[in-house]
């Protein structure tokens, strides 16, 4: 009987741990932030025509705030900051950890309350750390 | 018998300690756009929340922290909730995980219960900003005494904006 709890206690263990390695080799992600898909923005907002609280409702709550002088006109456009950094596929495999990750940036500029215009960059790489 | 009923005592309480320790924690972010005008508003409308997170679940986000927001404000006594008010506040849901309390039981970190929030006061009909206010309400360890931390989540970070607009309200530095 003490034999049969000893091997059962020791399954549990190896069971337990085997999970934990499944978990580590798991594709996982992970992000900064919330960060809405820009793809349809011309058709959802207009240049000119579209307010700050449309903007927010599409894009959400900036991360930051700012203004901006363009050099050939001097009036001041208000500039709205978004930003996420996205680290997709993290593996680790035979002391090699690798993840992909992507950065977006995309900054909003307005003009008297309205849309003027915006900024739309994004950066992927791949991370590989030796174990 | 009685040196391990004290020895039980003092366990629970150590316990207790531990979760209140490593319970519940907040971040905020405060951003002033401008100084709050105490004579000028006294009445907000609250926007309902929008969920911008990827959440797959079957719970309804934006209801709940619609809800949990408009209560931390009732609660607050800062200003009077109507839906004609010139001060409009907006709320976007930004990240959150449901976590498990037997995750974090295993392994404190595992499966942490997170919600981030962020909340702007808008002073309209002008569309201007007045102030945006970013909480992250985390539970990350604290095992099983912290089961149904993803009901309570929300109400931790909204608590955290209140305590913010408080402090912008009154005049004073944001709260660390």
């Amino acid at each position: 009987m003490e034999g049969l709890k000893w091997h059962l206690s020791w399954t549990a263990c190896l069971a337990f741990f085997l999970f934990q390695l499944l978990l580590g080799c798991a594709a996982t992600k992970a992000t900064t932030g919330a960060f809405t898909n820009v793809s349809n923005m011309d058709q959802q907002l207009k240049r000119g025509v579209s307010t700050k609280t449309e903007v927010q409702r599409l894009l959400g709550a900036p991360n930051g705030f700012g203004s901006s002088v363009v050099p050939t006109d001097p009036s001041p456009r208000e500039v709205w900051y978004y930003e996420d950094i996205e680290a997709t596929d993290y593996k680790s495999e035979e002391g090699m950890m690798t993840m992909n990750m992507r950065q977006q940036i995309l900054l909003i500029f307005f003009e008297k309350g309205v849309l003027d215009g915006y900024m739309w960059t994004s950066n992927s790489g791949k991370v590989e750390v030796r174990q | 018998m009685k040196d391990l009923l004290i020895n039980g005592m003092i366990l629970f309480i150590l316990a207790l300690a531990c979760v209140g320790l490593f319970g519940c924690t907040t971040v905020s972010t405060v951003d002033i756009q401008q100084s709050f005008e105490t004579t000028k508003q006294r009445k907000i409308r609250i926007e309902p929340c929008a969920n911008r997170t990827n959440y797959q679940g079957s719970r309804d986000l934006a209801g709940e922290a619609t809800r949990a927001f408009t209560e931390k404000m009732q609660q607050s006594g800062l200003f009077e909730i109507t839906p004609d008010a010139q001060l409009v506040l907006t709320c976007d849901i930004e990240r959150f995980e449901e976590g498990s309390a037997a995750k974090r039981w295993l392994m404190p970190g595992w499966g942490a219960t997170q919600a981030e929030v962020v909340v702007m006061v808008w002073e309209k009909p002008e569309d201007k900003i007045l102030a945006t206010f970013r909480s992250e309400a985390a539970v990350k360890a604290g095992g099983l005494y912290t089961i149904g931390a993803d009901q309570y989540i929300f109400g931790a970070a909204f608590d955290d904006v209140v305590k913010q607009i408080k402090s912008w309200t009154s005049g004073s530095p944001p709260e660390k």
